[in-house]
């Protein structure tokens, strides 16, 4: 099936991961099922679970038969758990090529559970699963390849956003590869509780937003939440570029280019601080907040090398390149990227990967 | 507060445009390595910002003939209005304790080494610099501290997701989403 993205979440003092498993169909077709699996861990026992929730068609009300999860991106609201995740086939689906699987689809899916209390090993958890986009439909919905380069993250008042990659556009030759938003809101219309927006790509969409553009983007998706404020940042595919959107509480979006190939304040060769003229790789990124930081790290598709820009309260963009140029420090010079952060105690803590030397690395920011 | 740079300091003296006011407090930020042949050396030295040592944590003193005798060999210095100021690796703020900015001059960054030194590849100390007026708070500049190796992966690696539980550090999965590391807790 290739290869699957994890995705984690930690929710009431369990830690979660999603990704998407094989399973054998019971179909005469006899195609192999792709489900969205979760693996939990319990504490303080650490009991270990493994759960079915979409692509097997019964594991939760709404699944489907067919490839789903093979990306995704989970948040804990408190007492609900969230999963968005990218649906490939889909057996209801006009167009199976044979293996009963269905056609091809590229949708963005949402699961979730109410489970207000730590999970109990072997409790019957009833999970919900729905399409939210790419299948078309009213409340703005597209028919398009959606589902892509997803990051879900949570509100100052633990509403649930995904940010995600609208590709093409069924039956039409232009438009879509757009940075699309979908806000779960609970106080929305009675029939449809997603609301759903493109952020970027599209031109100027919002009256009052600054600095959307038009052209590809929307690839690698990252977002974090500081304070009240909404970041996310994804790629501009047109120029190679790091984009950032910015939604203040009770402002509007503001849209930004802050590294790649359209800056030139630092440009390739001995600088390890300052911006890059190199190609921004449209891989998923890591936005993380430690203190009143905001951090994201990004890969140098040209130099293969991790690069972190930040932003402070009052200060421009910081950027510097993390590891993979250098042995000063016990970094290395290979090839590094898939980034992951996470904060603890107060330390950034970034999980990545040297391609170079097949080795999982570990770097800490100081306090 | 005011961001400046980043500077590339690779052995000729750099005009910040920085000129601190009365009561400014200076954050410097300085990665990366630079390498330079002193006269009558047998090999070129490559270091860090702060420059040569006799021991680990002994800075080398320049003698006299070097550009700031008595600060590091080698190190990264400041001067301002006719004062040389020892900075170095990884964050300095100035001014230390004790000690007062002269004000109204501009910053210039140097590497404190002696005339006809010979700079050699196309490395270099990259620098930040944030100013922070009087009665503002000083920013938290973070720098890393830390870089290991944790565990080998066969293959290509999907995606990685890391997550904080409890006394777990980290649970790290890979693209079947098997646990690859669980560690005890430590403070770093």
């Amino acid at each position: 099936m290739g290869f699957s993205a994890v995705s984690a979440a930690v929710h009431k003092g369990g830690v979660y991961a999603f990704y998407c498993a094989n399973r054998k169909a019971s179909f005469p077709e006899g195609g192999l099922l792709g489900v969205l699996r979760r693996a939990v861990i319990i504490p303080p026992a650490g009991v270990f679970e493994l759960f079915d929730i979409d692509g097997d068609g019964v594991s939760s009300g709404g699944a489907i038969k067919g490839v789903v999860g093979i990306e995704s991106s989970a948040v804990s609201t408190g007492d609900d758990l969230h999963v968005l995740y990218l649906a490939t086939r889909d057996r209801n689906v006009p167009g199976d090529p044979g293996d009963g699987l269905g056609a091809s689809v590229e949708d963005l899916r949402h699961a979730s559970v109410h489970m207000p209390g730590p999970e109990v090993a072997g409790a019957p958890y009833i999970w919900l699963s729905e399409t939210i986009d790419g299948a078309g439909g009213v409340e703005g919905k597209v028919a398009g390849d959606t589902g892509t380069s997803i990051a879900a993250m949570i509100d100052q008042a633990a509403q649930v956003h995904v940010f995600y990659s609208l590709g093409g556009i069924t039956g039409r030759t232009t438009g879509g590869f757009d940075l699309r938003h979908a806000e779960l809101d609970y106080v929305g219309g009675a029939t449809e509780k997603w609301r759903r927006e493109t952020l970027d790509g599209a031109g100027s969409t919002f009256a009052n937003a600054k600095g959307q553009k038009k052209g590809r983007v929307g690839l690698g998706t990252a977002g974090v939440r500081r304070n009240g404020e909404l970041n996310v940042f994804y790629n501009d595919d047109n120029n190679a570029n790091l984009r950032w959107g910015v939604k203040p509480q009770g402002f509007p979006w503001a849209f930004e280019t802050i590294d790649g190939r359209a800056r030139s304040l630092g440009g390739r060769g001995p600088r390890r601080y300052g911006s890059t003229k190199d190609r921004i790789r449209a891989g998923r990124k890591a936005a993380v907040k430690v203190g009143d930081q905001v951090s994201v790290f990004y890969e140098d598709r040209d130099l293969n090398v991790l690069r972190h820009a930040y932003k402070r309260p009052g200060l421009p963009w910081m950027m510097e390149v993390v590891d993979g140029d250098t042995t000063l420090g016990g970094r290395v010079q290979s090839a590094v990227g898939k980034p992951a952060a996470v904060v603890r105690g107060g330390f950034l803590n970034l999980i990545y990967f040297d391609a170079g030397r097949q080795l999982l690395r570990h770097a800490v920011l100081s306090q | 507060m005011d961001l400046f740079g980043p500077f590339l300091v690779n052995g000729r003296a750099i005009s910040t445009g920085l000129q601190p006011q009365a009561g400014d407090k200076l954050s410097v930020l300085t990665t990366g390595e630079l390498t330079a042949l002193v006269p009558g050396s047998p090999a070129p030295d490559s270091v860090t910002a702060d420059g040569l040592s006799t021991a680990p944590g002994a800075p080398d003193p320049a003698p006299a003939g070097w550009l700031d005798p008595g600060l590091t060999k080698l190190s990264l210095v400041g001067h301002l209005d006719g004062q040389s100021v020892q900075l170095g690796n990884s964050l300095t703020v100035l001014p230390k304790p004790g000690q007062a900015l002269p004000v109204g001059a501009e910053l210039k960054l140097d590497v404190n080494a002696p005339a006809l030194t010979d700079y050699e590849g196309d490395d270099g100390w990259s620098v930040y610099i944030v100013r922070t007026g009087a009665g503002e708070a000083v920013p938290t500049l973070r720098d890393w501290v830390f870089f290991e190796d944790l565990t080998p992966v066969t293959g290509n690696v999907g995606g990685i997701a890391a997550a904080v539980l409890g006394q777990l550090d980290s649970r790290l999965l890979d693209h079947g989403g098997n646990p690859l590391r669980a560690t005890e807790s430590s403070d770093h």
